[in-house]
């Protein structure tokens, strides 16, 4: 009986494909309306070490990567062991391995797979005699996964024609002559692996795009026109998405020395009226705190971008870790009122940087967005008309404001009318020092205590305005789950799977840590049977 | 996800959290499965044999 979920792994070295593979892969199953998760894993060394890639294509509404996969693909057993542990087949998996590879498949150890069907595949011979390149053993292997699975061949080669038609002349012809080999060498086979064939009606396309596209895309969305950043893992397709969209929306990007640097450059970008934006990891936020006081003494918006990996210091720069929640929330010299918000899919990726964009704009303060690696570099398919998102842009002194102009005036939520340089009646200087009202620098206790309590007052304001969050599950449950960022996947999926066998689970997705959401938990906290009862 | 549980000591520093609730942390490297989330669900409701709250 076919199956409407089919999760495959693809392993193999830097250079061969598995990747781009498995985009293409995406690509296709997103052109048939279908749901879309692509993950990748690599060693540290990033380029031409190891590398995975692991695909779950549904019918159904899906949240997290498979746990296990129904189909692998090995071009290089040795770079298997690397992933011993994070790729784990199905005990009835299908193994598609490349036949030449030097290790004996008796030395192979695949405990949970004791009932596998086991396939030898020559891909370096098939590319090499369909296109005469050991190259395209990718394109090769998609032709044998779309025929023994059921993807449709046509979607495949419209995700082949999109990735090499505008290569130089018989670069797609070569590619699409290793795709009908593939198709081939399946048909040939005559084995039966009919379980595991994908069974779907092809329903409207979606989008399909990653965590940190989705933030970029927001961030032209939400009307950023500079961007300043020093590439880091996993963070930098942001940077590499901006330098080619930012310039064409009429924005400016550079790429600094270092991240203190990045994140001096937006300030000054965003004092002088340009919505401004950087990304970084963990290592990279660690830098920007000084910088991270300034723009909040000087209460300069920016948003900031960290796509955290495995810490401390440079960790597992490939790897996914919830680690730098401290260092947003907490992370300062002084007392230093910041947003921090948590996006949890890559959907909310894009409204999450258009919520801190606008948030931002409207507190003059830094947001932080706390992504992770999990979500920042996984594809996912998403609904385009979900991709609507209001956009707020900065309130300017009016001329009444102007006639008599304080560029930290108090007022009910601690936001101040902040003129551009230039307007007339508007100017001020501002720098890292306390200030008075009108700017310039005061020293007394009694100032600092002042101004001190009129920026921690627009937490107030955003806690009353952004209480962002998610309640999944029921609306009283026995079991209640505190969960965030690219956590909530697999959280919903277990919750799916543990509703059907009658267990009652819900949970709480804070998508804002900072100021946290506490009247919306405390409500959710009494709506769990356990949470009645007191320590 | 992390070693130390930072969510968790993060929400002590805001709310008094129920009676009850436990923490599952661990450090990262490999995205947090399905399985886990259910196992840890599982044995939480066959350890106690009431329900509990999981803060992951």
């Amino acid at each position: 009986m076919p199956t409407r979920d089919l999760t495959l792994a693809m392993i193999g070295s830097g250079g061969d494909g598995v990747v781009t593979m498995g985009e293409m892969m995406a690509q296709a199953g997103a052109r048939d309306g279908l749901n879309v998760i692509k993950v990748e894993a690599y060693g540290p060394q990033i380029r031409g070490g190891e590398s995975s890639c692991t695909l779950r294509m549904s019918a159904e509404p899906i949240s997290a990567q498979g746990d296990a996969v129904d189909v692998l693909v090995v071009f290089n057993w040795a770079d298997f062991t690397r992933f011993k542990g994070e790729v784990v087949p199905k005990a009835d998996a299908v193994i598609l391995y490349e036949a030449a590879d030097p290790t004996p498949i008796s030395d192979v150890k695949i405990p949970a797979a004791e009932k596998a069907t086991w396939i030898p595949v020559p891909f370096i011979e098939l590319a090499t005699k369909a296109t005469g390149t050991k190259a395209a053993k990718n394109i090769v292997t998609l032709g044998i996964l779309a025929e023994l699975f059921g993807i449709p061949p046509e979607s495949v080669k419209k995700a082949v024609e999109f990735k090499f038609g505008k290569k130089k002349a018989g670069v797609l012809e070569a590619n699409l002559k290793g795709f009908t080999a593939g198709r081939e060498f399946a048909q040939a086979l005559g084995i039966d692996v009919s379980a595991r064939r994908l069974e779907y009606t092809v329903t409207a396309p979606k989008l399909v795009m990653t965590g940190n596209e989705a933030c970029a895309v927001a961030a032209l969305h939400a009307g950023c026109r500079f961007f300043a950043g020093y590439p880091i893992t996993p963070s930098s397709e942001v940077l590499h998405f901006l330098s080619e969209w930012l310039p064409r929306s009429g924005g400016r990007i550079i790429q600094t020395e270092d991240e203190l640097s990045a994140l001096g450059a937006i300030i000054g970008g965003s004092f002088a009226g340009v919505k401004s934006m950087t990304s970084t990891s963990g290592p990279g936020l660690s830098l920007m705190a000084e910088m991270l006081g300034l723009a909040s003494m000087a209460e300069v918006p920016v948003v900031i971008l960290d796509v955290q990996r495995g810490g401390p210091s440079t960790g597992l720069p490939t790897k996914s870790e919830q680690s730098d929640l401290y260092l947003a929330v907490f992370g300062s010299h002084g007392d230093m009122p910041r947003i921090v918000l948590a996006p949890t899919d890559v959907e909310d990726c894009f409204h999450a940087t258009v919520d801190a964009f606008n948030i931002a704009e409207e507190t003059q303060l830094p947001v932080i967005i706390l992504s992770d690696q999990a979500v920042g570099q996984s594809r996912q398919t998403v609904e385009k008309a979900n991709l609507v998102h209001e956009v707020i842009d900065r309130r300017t002194p009016n001329a009444e404001e102007l006639a008599d102009y304080k560029r930290y005036a108090q007022t009910p939520t601690g936001v101040s009318p902040m003129s551009v340089p230039g307007t007339k009646g508007g100017i001020y200087q501002t720098n890292g020092l306390e200030h008075d009202e009108t700017a310039r620098p005061a020293s007394s206790h009694v100032m600092h205590e002042k101004m001190s309590r009129k920026r921690f007052k627009k937490l107030d304001f955003v806690e009353e305005k952004y209480p962002l969050f998610v309640h999944l599950g029921p609306e009283k449950a026995d079991i209640g789950i505190v969960c965030w960022g690219s956590s909530k996947g697999p959280v919903e999926e277990a919750m799916r799977e543990l509703a059907a066998k009658g267990v009652s689970v819900s949970a709480f997705v804070p998508r804002i840590i900072m100021p946290f959401p506490k009247k919306a938990f405390v409500e959710y906290a009494a709506s769990v049977k356990s949470s009645s009862s007191s320590r | 996800m992390n070693f130390v549980g930072q969510l968790y000591h993060y929400l002590r520093t805001l709310v008094d959290l129920p009676a009850g609730t436990r923490v599952f942390a661990r450090s990262g490297g490999m995205n947090l499965s399905v399985t886990e989330v259910k196992s840890r669900i599982e044995s939480v409701l066959s350890e106690t044999g009431a329900r509990e709250e999981v803060t992951a």
